[in-house]
């Protein structure tokens, strides 16, 4: 009887110990300085043949939140002409950190030809050099504070687009949908996620809730009724992370603003659409969406 | 309760870890007993009762298993079999149809018998018709042709006998 009462006495001291919600998180914190072009490290597509002007490049630190936690932040283009461009807020994935997913950049700074548009991408709480710890709150706090220094310089709404990949597709929904200081009048999405509940329901197999798992509460499929601007959905056909059935055509079909326009991309996977598609096609139909 | 009627009642430690309470009732029924190479077959009926701690959701499970075992040594015996999770929701996230009902798997494994407790050690492969590509969750498993197919997981479980 000892044994019995020291093993159920064990089991729930030990209750709740551990969590997945930091698997969902894959940041890389291995720099001392970000090196863009310079990058040696891995990255999912490489577009040597697109340049951006290395003097429109700057890096910057924002602060977030009440205790001003420091996240890093890079923006492609001309700093002082914010307020008279218009600038693609990027939301990268969940992988890495901003060296990873500078090539991706890149293709956006060349929409209409080269530094035709500024770009702001950030990393988030705890990727590459910024402080603090990843988490869904972090991930919509930063987002806003990148949101707000685009603000401070002047931009204005109508000349604000963001575009959120994999991962960045939560803070960039979150944001449209319920609001901050800047509404996008465009919203792109590459590689989405329906929510934590597709997730694990397509991970177990069986129409489990996400709560018996994970304390993440991302609904993008719930979210995105929320929101009426333009969509662009662009998704891999073979994507096995996020599955373009179950993930990626929820959202779109969940969107219920006028204009929605979709490219589906036979042969690519999660991370390598642009690739797949062409560097070239995948730019113009940024360009015809944006028009 | 039986010479071939047997009640289980577990609780799930590796699901309470994780703030997920996790429990069931089983009764397995004895149909052949082992003799020599002819294995001996059982079968259970089981309910499973998940629900987590964060938001009180919940979900219930039967389950059906079929089993053919060798006695072997003093105490120990080794069985091959089925399980199937029965899914009783008819929709998943967002409303779309949950158009499987039923979570196969196959396993082997081995139970050691003492007086008061008994200790299993068991592999399992869930789901081994379904393609786990898909799932975000890269399984340790076997694949047929490029696919990976379901997840294989190792189970030990300690009983207490009454």
């Amino acid at each position: 009887m000892k044994k019995t009462i020291a093993l159920i006495t064990l089991t729930f001291l030990l209750h709740g110990c551990l969590d997945l919600d930091p698997l969902f998180f894959n940041p890389n914190t291995d720099i001392t300085e970000y090196k863009l072009d310079d990058f040696e490290g891995e990255q999912e597509i490489e577009v040597d043949a697109y340049k951006v002007t290395d003097s429109l490049n700057h890096n910057f630190i924002i602060d977030v939140g009440s205790a001003n936690e420091k996240i890093y932040a890079v923006y492609v283009g001309d700093l002082d002409s914010i307020a008279t461009d218009t600038v693609i807020l990027y939301l990268h994935g969940n992988a890495g950190h901003m060296d990873y997913y500078w090539p991706r950049t890149k293709l956006l700074a060349n929409v209409y030809g080269q530094n035709n548009y500024g770009v702001l991408m950030i990393d988030y709480h705890g990727y590459g050099l910024s402080e603090g710890t990843p988490s869904e709150s972090n991930l919509y706090e930063d987002a806003r504070a990148a949101v707000s220094r685009l603000a401070e310089n002047g931009l204005t709404s109508d000349q604000f687009i963001i575009y959120g990949f994999s991962l960045g597709i939560a803070p960039a929904i979150e944001l449209t949908a319920n609001g901050a200081e800047l509404s996008p009048f465009k919203i792109m999405i590459e590689s989405p996620f329906a929510s934590a509940e597709v997730m694990v329901q397509d991970a177990s197999g069986l129409a489990l809730p996400s709560s018996l798992f994970t304390n993440l509460k991302i609904d993008n499929a719930e979210e995105i009724k929320k929101i009426n601007q333009p969509l662009y959905w662009i998704h891999g056909i073979n994507d096995d992370f996020l599955a373009l059935e179950t993930h990626g055509k929820v959202v779109f079909e969940n969107h219920q603003g006028e204009y929605k326009e979709t490219y589906q991309i036979p042969q690519a996977n999660h991370g390598d659409v642009p690739k797949i598609m062409g560097y070239e096609a995948y730019i113009k139909s940024l360009e015809d969406f944006i028009r | 309760m039986s010479n071939k009627l047997t009640i289980h009642t577990g609780l799930q430690t590796t699901s309470l870890l994780y703030r997920t309470i996790q429990v069931d009732a089983e009764a397995t029924y004895g149909m052949l007993k082992n003799e020599g190479w002819v294995p001996g077959i059982s079968i259970s009926g089981t309910l499973n009762f998940l629900t987590d701690v964060r938001e009180g959701n919940a979900r219930l499970y039967p389950q059906l298993d079929a089993n053919i075992y060798w006695d072997y040594g003093k105490d120990h015996f080794m069985y091959v079999g089925s399980t199937n999770w029965i899914e009783l929701n008819n929709t998943r996230a967002h409303n779309r149809p949950q158009s499987k009902r039923l979570l196969t798997g196959i396993q082997f494994g081995n139970t050691w018998n003492t007086p008061k407790w008994s200790y299993t050690a068991e592999s399992k492969w869930l789901a081994p018709t379904r393609s786990s590509l898909y799932s975000m969750v890269d399984y340790k498993t076997y694949s047929w042709g490029e696919e990976p197919m379901g997840a294989v997981g190792l189970y030990f479980g300690i009983a207490r006998k009454f």
